[in-house]
């Protein structure tokens, strides 16, 4: 019988998203009714700006941001509440693997939930604006910034679920006080990793505002990016450190 | 061969191994009997790799529990599949993970323990739990197995199901299978090596049948009698 770690990886990514659906469901359920309510009654819109079919758009995309990093306190407590921690500390694999199939599944949450709530809204929006492609294609800059900008949110997201994951295995160390433990962790970690981003990100823009003003908001926002992707890589590696070392039975 | 070289390990005020001292032989069914909390759970979680010791040392064949998982098969006494899982993709995620996973042994167990691959765990009666447990262990052939109190809250011909399966399965010589249980009399006829602990530590151990032949008891009679020197 053939085994690698792909395979191993993929089961365990399986087995979490399988836990994640009824979020998915939630988030394509609000997106259809929003954009319903505002499909359905377009003719009272006609008099309200068009910006105004961007609103169920956000509602969702709100949604679809807050869900996963909520979902990775569910993914983990979850193990220890029904005793399939049992299973997955006896498996051959490291605290990397089982982390980061979580982690996976908890991105695919929220990229499946911000395409649906995206497509969604380019549907009503195409309905209400028929123009906007053609308004889009004029700024092709926006394009480039939205990119950039969910990449960000990526980037931001991952930080934020790597933080829930620290905060909750270090509240499994103890039996008592767990919840307690998580959450003041948690706040201390926030706070700290958020001055040290901060921080660093105005350094970033001290030296880049030093250079070409025309490459400003680009290099700017790839070094926020690049920060806030690090931090998140600091933060899960020590969540998995404490996992692999500490956490027992 | 698996090793304790003078295993402590605390929880909180509760000393569950206090120095334990034991070498497991290769190849044989060794029974850890006690009393409850008596440290058995305690040191099948070890060899496991689920718990670490505050001092001392696990070795399996030379290396640290978590070198050696691939090695291990795990029963735990709790029920820690995932209840929204068939029996079929309990088999699936489990074979996943294990390059000593016999899928003819998985189907010729499955149909022997009257089990249906379609089955949802979540919702199967806890004797057929305690069978797919039994049933996703047995179908590797891993040279350790573990079973934590595998007949623990089960009902007679489960229990006998369970018992003849291992029986049928055992590959002497090559498998080395620990059975902790308070339950002696149902697996007194298993066993080659039996391990009496208490309080974290071990009161006594030996070859079963020696144990018999020389003292002209059963194992709960020995038992009894050892851990009644140890309460006087």
């Amino acid at each position: 019988m053939s085994t690698s770690k792909l395979k191993m990886f993929s089961q365990l990514y399986t087995k979490d998203m399988r836990e994640l659906v009824p979020e998915i469901v939630i988030v394509a359920a609000a997106a259809v009714i929003l954009n319903g309510l505002f499909y359905f009654n377009m003719n009272r819109y006609t008099s309200f700006h068009p910006a105004v079919f961007i609103i169920p758009t956000f509602m969702v995309l709100a949604v679809a941001a807050f869900l996963p990093f909520i979902s990775s306190f569910k993914l983990v407590s979850r193990e220890w509440s029904n005793n399939t921690v049992y299973l997955i500390m006896s498996l051959p694999v490291s605290g990397v693997m089982i982390m980061g199939a979580k982690l996976a599944a908890l991105i695919t949450q929220y990229i499946a939930g911000t395409l649906i709530a995206v497509l969604m809204g380019l549907f009503l929006a195409r309905e209400a604006i028929p123009d906007i492609m053609k308004l889009i294609s004029n700024y092709p800059d926006i394009l480039n910034l939205a990119i950039m900008f969910y990449l960000l949110s990526i980037a931001a997201l991952l930080f934020l679920i790597s933080m829930g994951f620290l905060s909750q295995i270090t509240g499994k160390l103890s039996s008592r006080f767990s919840s307690l433990i998580t959450f003041v962790v948690f706040l201390l970690t926030f706070y700290s990793m958020s001055k040290i981003i901060s921080f660093s990100i105005v350094k970033l823009k001290m030296i880049t505002a030093a250079g070409s003003s025309a490459i400003l908001n680009n290099s700017s926002l790839t070094g926020d990016l690049l920060i806030l992707l690090l931090a998140a890589a600091v933060v899960f590696t020590l969540a998995v450190v404490i996992y692999d070392r500490k956490i027992e039975l | 061969m698996i090793e304790f070289k003078e295993v402590s390990k605390r929880f909180g005020s509760t000393l569950a191994l206090d120095k334990l001292d034991a070498n497991f032989p290769t190849g044989k069914i060794i029974g850890l009997f006690g009393p409850n909390g008596a440290g058995k759970s305690t040191s099948i979680k070890m060899i496991a790799g689920l718990n670490r010791p505050d001092q001392g040392q696990v070795l399996i064949d030379g290396e640290l529990p978590r070198m050696s998982k691939a090695q291990i098969a795990y029963l735990p006494e709790i029920d820690h599949l995932y209840p929204w899982m068939t029996i079929g993709q309990a088999a699936g995620f489990t074979r996943s993970f294990y390059v000593d996973w016999d899928n003819d042994k998985y189907h010729e167990l499955l149909k022997y323990l009257n089990l249906n691959a379609e089955m949802k765990i979540g919702k199967i009666s806890k004797g057929q739990r305690a069978k797919t447990k039994l049933l996703l262990t047995v179908a590797r052939r891993a040279p350790y197995l573990l079973m934590d109190e595998p007949l623990s809250g089960i009902d007679i011909l489960t229990r006998e199901e369970i018992i003849n399966t291992l029986v049928r399965d055992y590959r002497e010589g090559e498998q080395t299978i620990i059975i902790s249980t308070h339950e002696i009399a149902e697996v007194e006829s298993l066993v080659d090596e039996v391990f009496f602990i208490d309080q974290g530590k071990i009161m006594l151990s030996g070859s079963a049948e020696e144990f018999r032949v020389e003292r002209g008891q059963s194992l709960v009679e020995i038992m009894k009698e050892a851990f009644r020197h140890v309460d006087q």
